[in-house]
């Protein structure tokens, strides 16, 4: 099968407007630096699926997350799930956000269907991270 | 940008608008009081001067691509034009049984493609040449795939998504001494890359009006007149376009093909060069950005620049660089994207082709638009890049084909 060009370009109306929100104005983005001692990461997704991200959280010895960073190659809806949630957490303690899960971020961004998968690279990026934590 | 402000236009690998003297030129053929007449009318001043203007448009139409304006059948675009040659040139051979093989290329249009795909569950055989990773299907390939029941070698001249230019007078000189006939796509190159249809041996060449500041709805095929070279046809009717092409001559719209491509011929030596300017200005603007790759070497078409941005996504980056017109390698607002057939057969990995956008330039492009492209681009880079994971590891020195696994 043939594939046309697509210039049919990407519209700011294929988004709600919390995804924009993020999306233009993302939380928590980058990486952190400093003393990392106390610095766990998590990553998930792979480049050739389209999705790749990466958090960092910065404990303090009480189990807070004082810090987060996080770095994502994906469509506009991965960056503001990534966003949105390190905004959610940073703060936090560990034990209150381990609930946290993908189908949160899709209700909270409205994202579109096909994107829940997206948010769950998203929600799995950060549990690694969780865990690597526990693992200390 | 604006809410009401148009995104800068830089897509004329798709359309171009009509220019002005096109429009003015077809207005008369639209009127109730003059140029109304069936050409076909030969009985009356109506048909004979509405005659007059289709005939003096098939000179210009063939003047630009050198090419006896006997030849030139007028269709309704080049989609028409390239499935009126493959279909056409096949099924008459098949029908007489003399031979069923005929050879294209995996980066072809879809009008070639899907036609190619028809004639095979017709019985045809054809054999689909895979370029380089460049674009290019080298003549040594055609040679090779040849076969004694070989009926058609259907290239097209420049590639639309990338803008590499295929060695036409290298295949027609294979294939001088062969009963296989060799057609043309000329779509894209047609006014921006010298064609000589009839000296370099070309048996049928595809062209459309409205890649080249035309109408919409009007393409010619050019069809070997001498000797005639035989078709069967799309489409039964009243035998105009000597049988080719039956259907009552759109006056109006051939006019303007004519008119647009005589333009295309008397300006082609400035408007040529100052594309190659502009084009060169667009990529080493981008250059500078780093992480990202100019795809096609080699000959390339003045007017089409495909550029591949490492470390960020397609569709972030659009949505960052929706203030321009472009097309991008895929269609990318949906979950499971569908890269490009080009890029793909170039080898290009699906999270590159998604990323790849083509920057067509044109008529109406200044310098100032060209600059003001490269600022939103590098904008958009700037902002997305750090957010990006890749983006470290680029700066590391890593090439696009690691940070993307090819």
């Amino acid at each position: 099968m043939t594939t046309a060009l697509s210039n049919s370009p990407v519209m700011v109306s294929d988004f709600s407007a919390a995804v924009l929100n993020h999306y233009r104005r993302p939380r928590c983005a980058g990486e952190l630096h400093g003393d990392m001692r106390m610095v766990c990461s998590g990553i998930a997704g792979a480049v050739k699926s389209g999705v790749l991200v990466q958090f960092q959280l910065r404990l303090s010895t009480d189990g807070t997350i004082t810090e987060v960073g996080w770095q994502a190659y994906g469509c506009p809806s991965t960056l503001a799930a990534a966003s949105w949630l390190a905004a959610q957490v940073q703060g936090k303690s560990v034990s209150d956000v381990a609930t946290v899960t993908a189908v949160q971020i899709s209700r909270a961004l409205q994202l579109a269907p096909d994107r829940l998968g997206r948010a769950v690279i998203v929600e799995d990026a950060f549990r690694a991270a969780l865990q690597a934590g526990s693992g200390d | 940008m604006k809410a009401d402000a148009r995104p800068l236009y830089l897509d004329y690998a798709a359309t171009t608008p009509l220019d002005p003297r096109v429009l003015d030129a077809m207005l008369p053929w639209m009127r109730q009081d003059a140029g109304f007449g069936n050409p076909s009318s030969a009985g009356h001043v109506y048909g004979h001067e509405a005659a007059a203007a289709v005939e003096a448009a098939r000179v210009r139409v063939a003047e630009l691509v050198g090419a006896d304006p006997a030849g030139v059948v007028f269709t309704s675009g080049a989609t028409e034009a390239n499935n009126l040659a493959i279909l056409g040139a096949v099924r008459f051979a098949m029908d007489r049984g003399r031979g069923r093989h005929l050879i294209s290329s995996r980066t072809e249009h879809s009008a070639v493609l899907e036609a190619c795909a028809r004639l095979t569950r017709e019985g045809a055989e054809v054999t689909l040449l895979e370029p380089d990773a460049q674009g290019r299907v080298h003549p040594e390939q055609v040679a090779a795939a040849l076969r004694d029941d070989t009926v058609l070698v259907s290239l097209m001249h420049v590639n639309n998504e990338i803008g590499v230019m295929q060695d036409i007078p290298t295949v027609a000189d294979l294939l001088r001494d062969r009963a296989t006939m060799l057609h043309v796509d000329a779509a894209q190159s047609a006014g921006r890359c010298p064609i000589r249809a009839a000296e370099w041996g070309v048996d049928l060449l595809s062209v459309s009006a409205h890649k080249l500041y035309g109408p919409k709805g009007i393409g010619a095929l050019w069809v070997r007149p001498r000797p005639r070279l035989r078709l069967e046809p799309l489409m039964y009717g009243g035998g105009q376009e000597k049988g080719y092409r039956s259907g009552t001559l759109p006056v109006h719209q051939i006019v303007g093909m004519g008119e647009a491509f005589a333009v295309a011929s008397a300006e082609y030596g400035a408007d040529i060069p100052r594309l190659h300017a502009l084009r060169e200005q667009l990529c080493s603007g981008l250059q500078a950005a780093g992480a990202l790759r100019i795809n096609g070497d080699g000959e390339l078409a003045p007017h089409i620049l495909s550029v591949t941005f490492g470390c960020v996504h397609g569709e972030s980056l659009a949505l960052e660089m929706n203030a321009l017109a472009l097309s991008a390698g895929s269609a990318c607002s949906s979950a499971n994207p569908a890269p490009s057939h080009v890029l793909r057969a170039m080898g290009v990995p699906d999270s590159l082709a998604l990323a790849t956008f083509r920057f067509g330039l044109g008529r109406w492009t200044s310098a100032a638009d060209v600059d003001q492209a490269v600022t939103i681009v590098r904008a958009a880079l700037n902002r997305l890049r750090p957010l990006s994971p890749l983006w470290r590891r680029a700066q590391a020195g890593e090439d696009l084909a690691g940070l993307h696994g090819s």
